[in-house]
This record gives C-alpha cells, structure tokens and sequence, in this order.
C-alpha cells in the first residue's frame, strides 16, 4: 500500500511538473538550454519537491520552464545492495544518450538523475515519459533483489566448491 | 533620507504584514482548545496557516502543530475530511504535505494517503505548490 501510494505521488506530481514549453534562454542570444541545469534566472526555477517514502528512498523533482530534473535515491540497506545500486546505476548511466532523458552524472546525494526537456515532452507524449519514469521506480526495487539473490546464489556455489576442494 | 524611504516604507508594510500573519496564527491556535477531531484541529490550522514569504518561527509551530493532527486522522476518515475542504484549504494543504513528506519520511505512509486522496481532485493544488515561490509554509 506504501508503494502504491508513493508511486501515484511520483506519478500525479509529474504529471504536474512536466508542464513544460521551449524557453530559449534570456540571457546568451540563440542558447536554448533546460533552465534547471543552467540556473541563470532564479524567476525560471520553480519550487522543487521531495517525496519520500523511507527514510532511505526518496525521489526529487525540480520542475522548471523549459526542463524537469527528477533525482532518485534507491534504497540500499547492507553493503551488497549498495555496490549493486552503484554498479547497476553506473551501467545505466553510461548509456545515458541510448535512453535519452538520462543524466550522465546523479545529483548529490542521489543514486540517479533523469534530465527530461521540452522537446523530449514533445518527441515522446507526455504521458508515457511520466510511464516509463513510473515503471522505472516500480521495476528497479525488484530488479536489484533479483541481483542480490543472484550474488548470494553464485557465492554460494563458490564457497561449496572451494571448500570441498579443500577437504579433497 | 529621501533615498531611504522607500526601504523604510516597504520594512514597515513587511513588518505589519507579519504581524497580521502571527495574529491570524495565534487566533486559530487559540480556537484548538474547543475542538477535539483532528481533521477539525486541521482545518482550523489551515484556515490560520502563516502561509507568506516571511521567515517566521510560528512557520515551524505551525508545521509542528499540522503535522501531528494529520497524523490522527483515522485511515478510513482521511477521503471526508479531504471531500470537506475548500480550493483554497487544499492548496495549503498540499504545501503542508510535501513539506511533510521532506522533511518527516518516518510517517511517510500517512502523509502519501492523504496526498493520493487530495490529488483525486486534481492536480491544481500541486501546480500551485510549485509556481507559488512566495507564498510558502
């Protein structure tokens, strides 16, 4: 119920967030960059919000005219998930220009960044970019414990082939 | 001086604007005594809330005092106690919302109820949240 009602957050918040439109820039002539990342005119950036659902997953959102930056911390509670979630979040990150909408490098203290613009909004509908960062949230969760278990599988059978190895 | 007034005068419409914000807080704390529902206790907090662009300690009593009667309201009460609310109540308590849900992740679960059973509405209240740089709680 937690996660079903933290999902229709994310998802009602960014479907208010991502009321975006082309903005070209104010200051520099014929620069036409997201306005979240550039930050030169504070009247641009609106109020952003953060949802968490634990103490250790939150998501933030920082909407602006042209751009929405939504960061993601993933929850990680002993040593292993957390290499998982840098290992699998650095995977992701690296092909960053394959998906498109995702940042190369996280905001501090976040696990991953999605940097979604105007024309991404415009390319895509609306409505699936709000899916597919939903779908992101749901699947992620399971995706890292199918790993843990894989890890814990593969020690294990490890460990039993060294250890008769050893007694032989 | 005369260069200076105009700082003076807008020093001293913020300070009355201040004062009227606290008095308006004051009185609906004062109210509380009389009711005992939270989701009374809640309306009657909104409806006083020191929303303004101020940096006022009675912005953290107010949270405070919001917080914790939100966190009564009953599961099964939280969709009439919403239906009851004003456009206007609404806004603000969205603001109070994801000002909860930063900084009070623990009581998270409650907190996301009432967000899903306010954004039923619709999502107006959460685009006035984030377009109102001045008026914050």
């Amino acid at each position: 119920m937690n996660k079903q009602a933290f999902i229709q957050t994310v998802r009602e918040t960014l479907d208010a967030a991502l009321c975006i439109e082309n903005f070209p820039s104010q200051i520099v002539e014929r620069h036409n960059k997201p306005e979240v990342e550039t930050r030169m005119n504070p009247e641009l950036i609106l109020n952003p919000v953060t949802i968490c659902r634990t103490i250790h997953e939150k998501v933030f959102i920082e909407p602006s005219v042209n751009s929405v930056r939504i960061s993601i911390k993933l929850k990680f509670l002993d040593e292993i998930d957390r290499i998982l979630v840098d290992k699998f979040c650095s995977w992701l990150m690296k092909r960053a220009e394959m998906f498109g909408i995702l940042r190369r490098v996280p905001v501090e203290g976040y696990s991953i960044s999605l940097l979604i613009e105007n024309k991404h909004v415009e390319a895509k509908a609306r409505a699936k970019v709000v899916n597919f960062v939903v779908q992101f949230l749901e699947e992620i969760d399971k995706e890292i414990s199918e790993m843990k278990l894989d890890v814990n599988s593969r020690a294990r059978v490890v460990a039993t082939q060294f250890h008769q190895s050893l007694l032989v | 001086m005369a260069k200076d007034t105009p700082a003076l005068v807008t020093k001293v419409t913020q300070v009355r604007e201040q004062a009227v914000v606290v008095e308006e807080f004051n009185a609906a704390k004062g109210k509380l005594a009389s009711v005992s529902e939270p989701a009374d206790k809640v309306k009657i907090l909104i409806d006083g809330a020191p929303v303004s662009p101020y940096d006022i300690p009675e912005k953290q009593e107010a949270r405070k005092l919001i917080f914790e009667s939100l966190l009564q309201i009953k599961d099964l009460g939280v969709n009439s106690f919403v239906n009851g609310l004003s456009q206007k109540q609404s806004d603000v308590l969205m603001k109070y919302l994801y000002v909860a849900l930063e900084t009070d992740p623990e009581n998270a679960n409650k907190f996301l109820k009432i967000h899903v059973a306010v954004t039923k509405r619709g999502v107006g209240s959460i685009v006035r949240v984030m377009h109102e740089k001045s008026l914050t709680v």
